[in-house]
């Protein structure tokens, strides 16, 4: 077959005096536009006893400013035909918003506007803290399998840095008071922080040119940003643990590894292993333990690589017909056996189209071009790698894959975890 | 270091020193740019099957989807749950090769090759249609259309198939009862629709009474070109399409004649106005409104209705999201949809919310679809939610598989695929005055239902005051295919006020 197309991804680039960082990427067969504000601030900043800050704090973002109601992006968004968001990872805080083309200076402004002058009120504090409540308990909570997926950091790291859950806890979002938002706002929201992306229909020379206007005057703190290093230590030992929950249907289990930082040399070998192993209907873990003798309703292997340590999560729900420390080591066995059998070839070009389509479907948009860059240039340093992986993918033979879960799997420690329901006896 | 960041600041400052005073206040939008129109080409090949082909080039991306003259509303009424069965069997087992090879692909085979062209087949099951897309790196669209044509001309259908796909089903009844999200939606259909077509869910009982002379018969009826439509969307040539459509779909013969058109709907709901359903140690309590809307042939009336309901529930912005979330904090989403059937259609309102606030969330919900039949919309907030609606449509319609999907609802509907680009005509049609009357006729406090599933002992006295007579039901004592909701008929509410209604 002729062979998939990987098209290329080349941002215009530009860093202004401040220390802001701009990304651009024009588009012509679109009407809409893209603008992506990343903050290198995560749940990994979170303030000590402040688990959940960072997220707390991008919901507060939508509150007022200087000259910006509360609520008004909403209004230069959504009520002009566009869209707002935002995400808190543990390395960054993305807040990300489309508008038809000709609303682009207003929200350049608007995002310049709370960059530069947020202001938060005690009772605009408590009602989002209320929302953010209910998004913990939306979840983690009412989700029979929500507390699994919430465990995987718990479990998986030893440092802080990434062991709290980005969601956080109710505690301790209790605990944020007006004068930590003031402080973090003034630590991480600066220009020299930041990274601005705009994909889609503008003219660039015009963009630049709003750009100095709107952003160029923010003045970048002379001290520097606070930094939290993550250093995980190797770990040696297999652990194994219990967690039981409320109002289970079926049990599950949870395999991690240690995994490497987001921008190693490996990570498309990895990113193939992934396919191979949990993509599609027709992955080998779909294959092992969910078609054929059905010891699990579903099952998955995620990549979970942030800017200064990784994971790797294989997880099955339980079907019943074994019991979970079984389930756990046929979970386990499956991801292994990948490392030490030889990988058909027609299994490794399934996934390497899987994963260059999935790409195609994700940057299609403006929305999903700009992620894909601004992704690139925090977790990977430069915002080509984007499109240079996808290459990379295209050359990684069997063999280079196989290694990279050697390195991992077969010569890492493994922690388990049986997630089992309260009520049945188990603890 | 100190040194050139203050410099560098001091020379940012001062060249944008004019530039600062302008930048206080909120900078006008520009004049806006016509959206692109819309490029369609439509046919049919001899055989009856309706082709639709939305060519844009640029993006190496092709989106298809062929729809089938399926969908839930044609579930004889002790069978629901036979065309999402149907679809989920229809891709275990195929004849491939040659005609008369006898060669036979497995699900897993099937799913293989179609993921071997980067694909994956998604098989979705709605009121009024059954369909088959994927979404695929544009030199694989050739070998899509032959997989595509094999999945529908030549199915096996095989026993082994329809057995592994009834454990799935069966599977997933059981995660759902046990999350109060997908419980609170499901008993929603059924509280409103009752037992009318579109109240049936899919139950154990249901299921089970599935046999494959029953997918056959289906196969038979209504898997036919003359009941489907196959709608290509992306980065291709139409003209150098053709050949291949002919050749991969031109032989598909079917009995077109015998194709039953799925039935008018009118809600029968069950008796009670509210149902509760206890489970205990729930993470969250889930709420939801339920409420009639227009059905598909209150033409007139639908631009009014999409704007109500655009008003009411969709985005931050909207009625919803501010009244629950922004100003009470009680929820981390507060939202609505709607949905139009033939014959008549509903509105579902819907948020979680910790177990102490349901009654509240419930009663502002309720308060709040009832005021705009009460109260005009102001100006400002109707053009804000019109630009919101039409702005999200516009969105869609930029990717290959939003696009897909809106031309495929179209011809659900029986509407001109063509249309899809009138809507702004449409809705700019609508005033104050007529959203209005559209709440008032739709949206009136008696037509209103309710449905809570959670913690109930937590979410104490505050939700039976709502509605005393409200059915509380204990979540392990729940049928969905009752028309009391209740396993076991044993003396209470529920079991006495829904004798007047059959047996599911």
């Amino acid at each position: 077959m002729a062979p998939l197309p990987v098209p290329a991804l080349q941002p215009r680039t530009r860093r202004l005096a401040n220390g802001l960082q701009l990304l651009s990427l024009p588009m012509a067969e679109t009407a809409t536009v893209a603008v992506q504000l990343f903050y290198r601030v995560g749940g990994k900043d979170d303030p000590p006893g402040r688990s959940g800050f960072a997220h707390l704090f991008e919901h507060l973002m939508f509150k007022g400013t200087r000259h910006m109601a509360a609520e008004q992006f909403d209004r230069l968004t959504e009520d002009v035909g566009g869209s707002n968001n935002a995400f808190t990872a543990e390395d960054m805080t993305v807040y990300h918003s489309q508008v038809p083309a000709h609303h682009l200076e207003p929200l350049l402004w608007a995002e310049a506007e709370r960059m530069a002058h947020l202001q938060v009120d005690q009772a605009g504090l408590d009602s989002e803290r209320a929302v953010v409540k209910e998004e913990f308990r939306q979840r983690v909570l009412a989700d029979p399998y929500g507390r699994l997926f919430h465990a995987i950091p718990v479990y998986g790291y030893q440092q802080p840095g990434y062991r709290r859950p980005v969601i956080g806890n109710i505690e301790e979002l209790d605990a944020a008071t007006l004068a930590d938002v003031q402080a973090f706002h003034a630590d991480y929201y600066r220009p020299d922080n930041a990274l601005l992306v705009v994909a889609g229909a503008f003219e660039p020379a015009q963009l630049d040119a709003w750009v100095d206007r709107y952003f160029g005057p923010i003045p970048a703190p002379a001290r520097p940003v606070p930094r939290r290093p993550v250093q995980e230590p190797q770990r040696s030992r297999d652990e194994l643990h219990r967690l039981a929950v409320p109002g289970l249907p079926q049990p599950a289990v949870l395999a991690l590894w240690q995994g490497p930082r987001a921008d190693a040399q490996e990570v498309p070998a990895l990113q193939l292993a992934q396919a191979v192993l949990a993509q599609g209907e027709a992955s080998r873990l779909n294959e092992a333990l969910v078609h054929g003798p059905r010891l699990a309703q579903s099952c998955g292997f995620e990549l979970m690589l942030n800017a200064e340590a990784g994971l790797l999560a294989a997880h099955a729900i339980s079907s019943g017909r074994l019991r979970p420390e079984a389930l756990l080591e046929r979970l386990s066995r499956e991801v292994q056996r990948l490392a030490e059998e030889p990988l058909p070839a027609a299994q490794l070009e399934r996934a390497r189209a899987l994963l260059l389509t999935q790409a195609l479907v994700e940057r299609e948009g403006p929305e999903g071009r700009a992620l894909a860059v601004g992704q690139a240039q925090l977790l990977r340093g430069e915002a080509q790698a984007a499109a240079r992986d996808l290459e990379r993918l295209q050359d990684v033979s069997g063999e280079a894959v196989q290694r990279a879960l050697r390195r991992h799997v077969l010569q890492g420690a493994r922690v388990g975890l049986l997630y089992l329901d309260a009520g049945s006896g188990a603890r | 270091m100190n040194g050139l960041a203050r410099r560098a600041f001091l020379l940012a400052a001062a060249a944008a020193w004019p530039a600062l005073a302008r930048a206080q206040t909120l900078p006008a939008p520009a004049a806006p740019r016509p959206p692109a129109a819309l490029k369609l080409q439509s046919f049919s090949l001899a055989n009856g099957l309706r082709v639709l082909l939305a060519p844009r080039p640029g993006w190496p991306l092709v989106t298809v989807q062929l729809q089938l003259g399926l969908g839930s509303l044609l579930d004889p009424p002790a069978q629901a749950g036979l065309t999402q069965l149907f679809l989920d069997v229809l891709s275990r087992g195929v004849q491939r090769g040659r005609p008369g090879s006898g060669r036979v692909a497995d699900g897993a085979e099937i799913a293989f090759t179609a993921e071997s062209l980067g694909a994956s087949l998604e098989s979705q099951t709605q009121a009024l249609a059954g369909s088959l897309s994927l979404s695929l790196a544009a030199p694989r669209l050739e070998e899509t259309l032959a997989l595509l044509a094999d999945l529908v001309r030549r199915p096996t259908l095989p026993a082994s198939g329809l057995e592994r796909a009834r454990q799935l089903m069966l599977e997933n009844l059981r995660q759902t009862q046990a999350d109060p999200a997908t419980l609170a939606q499901a008993l929603g259909r059924r509280l409103f629709w009752g037992e009318s077509a579109a109240g049936r869910l899919a139950t154990p009982a249901s299921l089970n009474r599935i046999r494959r002379d029953d997918l056959l018969a289906l196969q038979r009826s209504q898997l036919a070109p003359a009941l489907s439509s196959l709608i290509v969307c992306g980065d291709f040539e139409p003209a150098a399409l053709r050949p291949a459509l002919e050749r991969e779909f031109g032989g598909w013969r079917g009995a077109a004649q015998s194709g039953r058109q799925p039935p008018q709907v009118q809600p029968r709901p069950l008796v009670a106005r509210s149902v509760y359903v206890d489970l205990p140690g729930a993470g969250q309590s889930a709420v939801q409104i339920l409420a009639p809307y227009a059905g598909l042939a209150a033409v007139e009336e639908l631009p009014a209705g999409l704007l109500a309901q655009a008003v009411l529930g969709q985005g931050y912005s909207s009625r919803l999201g501010r009244e629950v979330r922004i100003k009470r904090g009680l929820s981390y989403g507060a939202s609505s949809q709607v949905e139009s059937l033939p014959g008549s259609g509903w509105l579902s309102a819907y948020a979680q919310t910790r177990h102490e606030s349901a009654a509240e969330v419930a009663r502002v919900m309720a308060l709040e679809i009832q005021r705009l039949g009460e109260q005009a919309v102001e100006a400002e907030e109707l053009a804000a939610r019109r630009a919101s609606w039409l702005g999200e449509q516009q969105r869609r319609l930029e990717s290959t598989a939003g696009l897909a999907a809106a031309l495929g609802e179209q011809l659900q509907q029986g509407l001109a695929p063509e249309a899809l680009g009138r809507w702004g005509e449409r809705l700019q049609a609508v005033d104050a005055a007529a959203l209005q009357a559209f709440a008032a006729r739709y949206w009136r406090g008696e037509a209103l239902r309710r449905v809570v599933v959670g913690d109930l002992a937590a979410a104490g006295p505050a939700l039976r005051a709502l509605d005393p007579a409200a059915w509380i039901i204990p979540a392990s004592e729940l049928d969905l295919g009752s028309a009391t909701l209740r396993r076991v008929s044993r003396r209470g509410r529920g079991a006495v006020e829904g004798r007047a209604l059959p047996p599911g």
